[in-house]
């Protein structure tokens, strides 16, 4: 038996597609309580084939329930909107009642999907799985906070539990269905585009490829307490990404600002904010303009060598097909 | 001074933000069962996190401790804190029951110890100087007050409950209303001299999801006609209006006032003297005129950086240190959370039976 959290998401609903295909038979779907079997028919999910159980993270007996017989989970789940306590009460405590329960069920996997912005990637130019994890967390914002606390405590089950925990990291997950203009490209200010950084290459990765590394990781024998970073290959810049969607959707009313005004920026902001007690939001932070916009290079190796995976739609098909995706949806 | 905060929700932020723009104010301590709440909240502002609230009291000896938990539990920390000899500041709702505001009553009596509720609504610029204004008499005697509330289901904190039928909102006798209806409530109550005033209220469910559980009983529109000797009321809570907002219309013998929540503005609408259609003209230069008034106010404050989401919070909390320290007197007495208290209980009991009442008669 597999248990999948947020497996009515976007990535969560290619994995279980996925994990059919791959022949198995019985799929549990952990969702929040009221949620109907429409729901799967939305999804495109086959609903003769999957098990609804409707709990919150909140109720302990109903998760021991819900991992009975359990072999592997996959933790998909995650708050992304709210205050940092929001974020905290959603992921974090829902992850930990979880992890409780997964102990005492004895699962032989659980597959934690985490982020990469995790990582405190500050005078770092390459990203790979030995970059630390973030040593400021409370600069960051409530979604980068939550997801580093449950990174932390993932590693602490594996560490005093022995919990068989692999961590998967996917970068930016794209595909038709999610806007491709995400903050590490830029943000709409009314209907103007102010265009970020723009050398700074994307880690993107298609939400089929992401998908598939997923369920590799909860298959793969002898890679618990293991992490992976799962981004496309020849991965973009900022400004290339732009190109595309401005030839393909839609010409922008766009203004770029360059890195190193965005430093200025930055700092502006930071004075201004500390000097007047917070009247305007640190939305541009230096260390997370930094971390967001500043052009690093970004390694998925030990993914393809461990998991056996390899991006199977390219960053080419993959940008035409979101696009195309985009530009129709527009159109009707 | 030095202010600690049980319960690290999301409100919590808000709190300590506000607290520690003022001099001479040290937060000591923050608690939460929890101890990633807890975490949360103390490693953003490098406090110190507890998960024992006794522990808490007896290291950091708090002046004020500031309650933030969910409102069902307001009552039993309240009454430690008190026993333990901290002033008290509590979030809305003050407590869940009239008993439990009743007892809080007596025990900061006894231990002659101050309990402020956060009304801070109420403190904000805009309602501060629609009381000056009636205080001058400009508004003449008010003869009654609408309040208004709107609630996006949908926003952050809706959301939340909507998707959790476990959550500790749908546990109050009046659910989501009982959480915030005091915003509205907070605005009239200035204007009532009465202890027990009638009330008379009905409870709506308009939304449609059927959850099979108990969100279903949830109240997503409350309407209360709150009737005193010498003035009226009508309080209204809203799920369904937009965009989402709160308002009090204060209507006195001589002039009306709105304070708008949102823009925390405040219109003073005297009428106009006029003859024929000249009188329409003026009444509309008027509005113009207060209309350009507030919108100067709030340039000016935005170029000064004052414009902030919670300074009826900060306000608040100023007044109630300074009477703590003995330099004011307090800015809501416990007497007034209490009559509240009282009120909100005679609402929502009056919702329940009017729901009863349409479900009979329904059925029959």
């Amino acid at each position: 038996m597999i248990l999948v959290t947020g497996g009515l998401g976007f990535l969560g609903r290619r994995l279980v597609r996925q994990l059919l295909a791959s022949g198995e038979e019985d799929i549990r779907l952990l969702v929040r309580p009221g949620t109907c079997h429409t729901r799967l028919e939305e999804a495109q999910l086959d609903a003769n084939r999957i098990e609804l159980f409707p709990a919150s993270f909140q109720q302990a007996e109903a998760l021991n329930v819900a991992l009975k017989d359990v072999d592997v989970v996959y933790h998909l789940a995650a708050s992304r909107v709210g205050t940092h306590a929001v974020q905290v009460a959603n992921t974090l405590i829902g992850t930990e009642n979880l992890f409780s329960s997964a102990l005492h069920a004895q699962v032989r996997r659980i597959v934690l999907v985490s982020s990469f912005s995790v990582m405190g990637v500050q005078n770092i130019k390459i990203i790979d799985e030995s970059v630390p994890l973030e040593p400021k967390p409370q600069w960051r914002e409530p979604y980068a906070f939550a997801k580093l606390r449950q990174e932390e405590l993932a590693r602490k089950y594996i560490r005093e539990h022995q919990l068989p925990i692999v961590i998967v990291r996917p970068g930016v997950i794209y595909g038709p269905g999610v806007p491709l203009l995400t903050s590490r490209i830029g943000i709409w200010l009314g209907r103007t585009f102010f265009h970020l950084g723009g050398r700074n290459v994307v880690p993107l990765t298609h939400v089929e490829n992401c998908a598939e590394a997923c369920m590799r990781a909860g298959q793969v024998e002898g890679i618990e307490g293991e992490t992976f970073h799962i981004c496309d290959d020849q991965l973009p810049t900022a400004r290339q990404i732009l190109r595309q969607y401005q030839k393909r959707v839609e010409r922008l009313r766009c203004i770029k600002i360059p890195y190193w005004l965005l430093q200025i920026i930055g700092q502006l902001n930071e004075l201004y904010s500390n000097k007047t007690q917070g009247h305007l939001p640190l939305v541009f932070r230096p260390y997370m303009v930094d971390s967001m916009w500043k052009s690093r290079a970004y390694r998925n190796c030990k993914a393809k060598q461990k998991l056996g995976w390899t991006p199977r739609v390219s960053i080419e098909a993959g940008i035409r097909e979101t696009l195309e995706f985009i530009a129709s949806s527009r159109h009707s | 001074m030095k202010i600690a905060v049980v319960g690290c929700g999301q409100i919590a932020d808000a709190h300590v933000m506000e607290a520690l723009k003022i001099p001479n104010v040290e937060i000591v301590g923050v608690c939460d069962q929890n101890e990633h709440m807890a975490d949360q909240l103390a490693c953003r502002f490098d406090l110190k996190p507890f998960t024992e609230l006794d522990v808490m009291l007896a290291h950091t000896r708090p002046d004020v401790v500031h309650v933030t938990t969910p409102p069902l539990s307001h009552y039993a920390i309240a009454k430690l804190i008190l026993e333990h000899g901290s002033h008290l500041y509590i979030e809305k709702p003050f407590t869940t029951y009239l008993w439990e505001a009743e007892q809080l009553g007596e025990l900061a009596l006894k231990k002659n110890l101050l309990v402020c509720v956060g009304h801070n609504q109420v403190f904000e610029d805009g309602f501060l100087r629609l009381m000056g204004l009636y205080e001058k008499g400009q508004l003449g005697e008010v003869v009654h007050v609408d309040g208004v509330m709107g609630y996006n289901l949908d926003g952050p904190f809706g959301s939340i409950i909507m998707s959790d039928p476990n959550h500790w909102v749908h546990r109050m006798p009046g659910g989501l209303a009982q959480n915030n209806i005091s915003h509205p409530l907070s605005f009239i109550l200035p204007f009532l001299s009465d202890e027990t005033p009638r009330v008379r209220a009905i409870g709506l469910r308009r939304h449609q999801t059927a959850f099979g559980d108990i969100r279903d009983h949830l109240f997503d529109e409350v309407r209360a006609m709150i009737i005193g000797t010498h003035c009226t009321a009508n309080v209204v809570f809203s799920c369904n209006v937009n965009p989402t907002q709160t308002y009090a219309i204060v209507h006195g013998t001589k002039a009306h006032a709105l304070f708008h929540g949102e823009s925390k503005t405040l219109r003073f609408v005297r009428g106009a003297t006029h003859p024929g259609p000249f009188r329409r003209l003026q009444w509309a230069r008027n509005d113009k005129r207060e209309a350009q008034r507030e919108y100067r106010r709030q340039l000016v404050g935005f170029l000064r950086a004052e414009l902030f989401f919670f300074q009826g919070m900060n306000n608040l909390f100023r007044r109630f240190y300074g009477a703590v320290c003995g330099k004011n007197e307090e800015p809501i007495p416990i007497s007034e959370a209490i009559r509240a208290t009282r009120i909100m209980e005679n609402l929502f009991k009056d919702c329940e039976a009017s729901m009863e009442t349409t479900e009979q008669g329904v059925s029959s």
